[in-house]
């Protein structure tokens, strides 16, 4: 794929190109926290219950689904403070 | 079955309710919520391109300001490609708000036909708000999802988009390549269930109210829900339009550190093309 460019512009009046609203990305944390260590835990159990090796990718799920959520923290703090 | 419109028999079922099948397609209550509510969106649209002048009646300024707003939003956080995706962001806000705003109307959720279940009569309503079943809102979500994985792909190309979900240093791909997937797919699920946990809890909340004091009281909660529909359109645009402005950023970002032309990257903010694209 070649990467394209026909959408750079700033449109009527130059409008200004600000950051996205800090207020929707901090709306979003908290349940994106929890659901990061769910998914982890859910795709551990799928992978265990598929080759009936439990509790070993439940364990490993539920500790991705920890470092998920923190590097969703990082990602998002990075953000703010690129801002 | 009797047709029947009454409080003590609603009850908000999690799963949508089917109201008739045509093959193995199953046409559920919700489907009909989500096609009256497109259909409101059509026949505004038609009026809109036909009916419209360039001294706005007071009709024609109600129906724009909603775009009007909307559109000055994405243009003044979107980044530079804002108009790349302010459609999809415009849609998305419009047709939340106008389902939610049809489960509100009279009628929607209490009437509908008695089915004699094993535990007691149960209404099925003819329509049900169409964010209050959780395949309208995952369906939206994905439709998010993949906009926003293809704008990364689109600014940065495919191999570069890859060699930043596999991380840096290289060695650390199986680590960092699990923990991307379950970053990206929290996104996903957080959009679509955020949505519909709100708009099935007022659901449920507006029943509850009416089947206690059917007179005058659930007034007061649908007005919180014409706040909490307002709400809930503008937070699912929102963080669809800040998910695709991030996936621009992120990529613009992570070139800055490799491109030589750092310093124009960062003055252009978002909108860095990396130099393989301005050459190709």
């Amino acid at each position: 794929m070649t990467p394209t460019d026909p959408d750079r512009d700033r449109g009527p009046g130059g409008g200004s190109s600000g950051p996205p609203p800090n207020w929707a990305l901090a709306l979003d944390l908290g349940l994106r926290l929890g659901i990061s260590v769910i998914v982890g835990l859910g795709l551990g159990l799928l992978v265990d219950g598929w080759l009936h090796t439990s509790p070993i990718f439940t364990l490993v799920g539920v500790v991705l689904g920890v470092a998920a959520a923190m590097y969703t923290i990082w990602n998002v703090a990075q953000q703010a403070m690129r801002r | 079955m009797p047709f029947f419109a009454a409080g003590e028999l609603v009850t908000v079922s999690i799963k949508a309710e089917p109201l008739f099948s045509i093959g193995p397609f199953t046409f559920t209550n919700s489907m009909v919520g989500a096609l009256l509510a497109s259909a409101v969106l059509l026949l505004v649209a038609w009026y809109f391109t036909r009916r419209s002048t360039l001294v706005p009646s007071r009709f024609q300024a109600l129906l724009e300001f909603p775009i009007d707003w909307m559109t000055s939003i994405v243009r003044d956080s979107g980044g530079s490609r804002w108009r790349g995706f302010v459609t999809l962001i415009l849609t998305f806000f419009l047709l939340i708000l106008v389902a939610n705003y049809l489960g509100l109307f009279p009628g929607v959720g209490t009437i509908g036909l008695v089915h004699h279940a094993e535990t007691g009569d149960e209404l099925v309503p003819f329509v049900r708000s169409a964010a209050a079943d959780l395949n309208f809102t995952l369906g939206l979500a994905i439709v998010s999802f993949v906009t926003f994985i293809w704008w990364g792909i689109r600014v940065n190309g495919v191999g570069n988009y890859l060699k930043e979900f596999l991380g840096e240093p290289r060695y650390m791909a199986p680590l960092m390549a699990p923990i991307h997937v379950i970053s990206e797919l929290s996104r996903l699920i957080s959009l679509s269930m955020r949505l519909f946990g709100n708009v099935f809890a007022g659901e449920v909340l507006l029943a509850t109210m009416l089947a206690l004091v059917p007179i005058a009281v659930p007034t007061v909660f649908i007005g919180l829900e014409l706040i909490f529909g307002f709400v809930q359109a503008l937070v699912f645009a929102l963080l669809a339009m800040t998910y695709i402005t991030l996936a621009i950023a992120e990529h613009a970002h992570h070139d800055e550190h490799e491109s030589p032309h750092a310093d124009l990257a960062a003055s252009e903010g978002t909108g860095h093309t990396p130099p393989a694209a301005e050459a190709a």
